[in-house]
């Protein structure tokens, strides 16, 4: 029954746009993917869903070690608004974010003197998909670094390893896989993202037009063949991050039991 | 404050006793004594607060700032448009659908996650990996990728478009599409938090499966109270 239902809703659909894909030739495919619109788009969404990773796992893991560690007020307030960017309505989100960095607004204005613009140009893009990850790697590190036992810092400590050397040598390889996960399902989440994006985008064609709203506007177009062509590469890109992060997860599920 | 010669009310004074012979303590007095465990996971205080700083900084910037213009927009015309806004027959009908739609799917969701769940947890079969992967796939997938591929399965032009229409069934632009698009796009959470709980149970419901097995009636008892939670 798992598996029926698993292929009716997830494997079918996504047989069909395979099936859709092979109807182009090698040729035709490779000519609507490197296209310079297309590649402009595909680079835009990969390489700004990475650094908006990167900055949610540097930050995330400094606001994961302040709620798990630290008591300070309104401790229990930021826990809880950790999930907002996952259960806000991404469109809620994108309208807000334009809100807030256009240049009336009330980041914005502040910016604007400064010479920067955030909203309409790729670095709005790249505040939206901060966002909309945001939550990733401080849940899954949450519970590992929750989990992780005092006896171990303790003895290092006892051991006469300095608070630095405890941290760098004993914490930080035991939350490094569930780092690497948070990292890999934000930067997972960011690439597919659309709702929040195309509101602070101000979709410029090879400026902010990002590949998830291309497929749209080729589907809106009627022009099938090239919407599933960049969704296809999209699709391998998602598989081998999915990929990735279960390989990690084994990874981890053999290191700790060794302990 | 330990050695201080303490007097409460009603109790003798501790120095009233001759030497070698041990205070009077209350649980609380020495319970107020006992150290902290350790101070092993205590940060130097720089550290701290630098951290602090950064999390409160980093979560008001790109959480409650956003968070409060929302309400802001929203009631940036007062209560009353608001409410206006509200009770336009139009954004009825669409609050209307969405609580439709998110109740037909989770309700789905939440049967099929938890026989998922189950199947991954408690039996061993080839492939399983694959399955959890496969599982995933619609948290990664791009949500515009998964109406495309709605579109290509039932859209007009799509592989069951023509049967579809033969038959006046309506799936796209109509509820069922809708359901179905999002039915799939939360495909994998009720799984994804079950797996980890019944992982954790599992030695413990070992454990008790042992002890009703004679009784058989091991599924049923031990496994409930955990799920609903």
């Amino acid at each position: 029954m798992t598996l029926l239902w698993l292929s009716l809703i997830v494997l079918i659909p996504l047989a069909a746009l395979f099936l859709k894909t092979t109807e182009l030739s090698l040729d035709q495919f490779l000519r609507i993917v490197t296209g310079p619109r297309v590649a402009h788009a595909l680079q835009l969404s990969f390489g700004l869903s990475l650094a908006a990773a990167a900055v949610n796992l540097l930050f995330g893991s400094a606001v994961v070690w302040a709620l798990v560690r630290y008591e300070f007020p309104g401790r229990r307030v930021f826990d809880a608004i950790v999930d907002i960017p996952f259960a806000l309505p991404t469109a809620v989100a994108g309208i807000a974010l334009t809100n807030l960095y256009a240049e009336n607004g009330w980041l914005g204005r502040l910016l604007a003197p400064l010479g920067i613009q955030v909203a309409f140009t790729p670095l709005g893009i790249f505040v939206a998909l901060v966002f909309v990850g945001l939550p990733f790697v401080v849940r899954t590190v949450q519970p590992v670094l929750e989990d992780l036992e005092a006896e171990l810092e303790e003895a290092a400590a006892t051991l006469g390893a300095s608070r630095l050397t405890t941290i760098r040598r004993v914490i930080f390889p035991a939350i490094l896989p569930a780092l690497l996960t948070g990292f890999a399902l934000a930067f997972a989440r960011a690439v597919g993202e659309y709702g929040s994006v195309i509101f602070i985008a101000g979709n410029l064609p090879n400026v902010s037009e990002i590949a998830p709203l291309l497929i749209v506007i080729r589907l809106e177009e009627f022009r099938y063949a090239d919407a599933t062509a960049i969704a296809a590469v999209m699709l391998v890109a998602s598989f081998l991050i999915l990929l990735a992060i279960n390989l990690l997860q084994r990874w981890s599920e053999r290191r700790t039991r060794g302990y | 404050m330990s050695d201080q010669p303490l007097t409460l009310p009603g109790y003798p004074s501790r120095t009233g006793y001759p030497p070698g012979m041990r205070a009077f303590r209350t649980p609380s007095m020495v319970l107020r004594q006992v150290k902290p465990a350790s101070d092993a996971r205590a940060d130097p205080t720089p550290m701290r607060w630098a951290i602090i700083g950064i999390t409160i900084a980093f979560l008001t910037l790109f959480v409650v700032i956003p968070l409060i213009n929302v309400f802001a927009q929203a009631f940036s015309k007062g209560l009353e448009a608001y409410v206006a806004a509200i009770g336009n027959a139009d954004a009825l009908a669409a609050i209307k659908l969405t609580l439709i739609v998110a109740a037909i799917s989770v309700g789905l969701n939440l049967v099929f996650g938890i026989v998922a769940a189950w199947a991954i947890t408690k039996y061993e079969f080839a492939g399983k990996s694959l399955l959890i992967t496969v599982m995933d796939l619609p948290f990664s997938v791009s949500p515009v990728i998964a109406g495309l591929v709605f579109v290509l399965l039932f859209g007009a032009q799509g592989y069951l478009g023509p049967w579809l229409q033969a038959h006046d069934i309506k799936i796209i632009f109509a509820l069922p599409g809708i359901v179905l698009a999002t039915v799939f796009v939360t495909f994998p959470f009720v799984a994804r938090e079950l797996i980890p709980l019944s992982d954790s149970s599992r030695t413990s419901h070992d454990r008790a499966e042992r002890l009703f097995r004679s009784a058989s009636r091991h599924h049923s008892s031990a496994d409930r109270p955990n799920v609903s939670k």
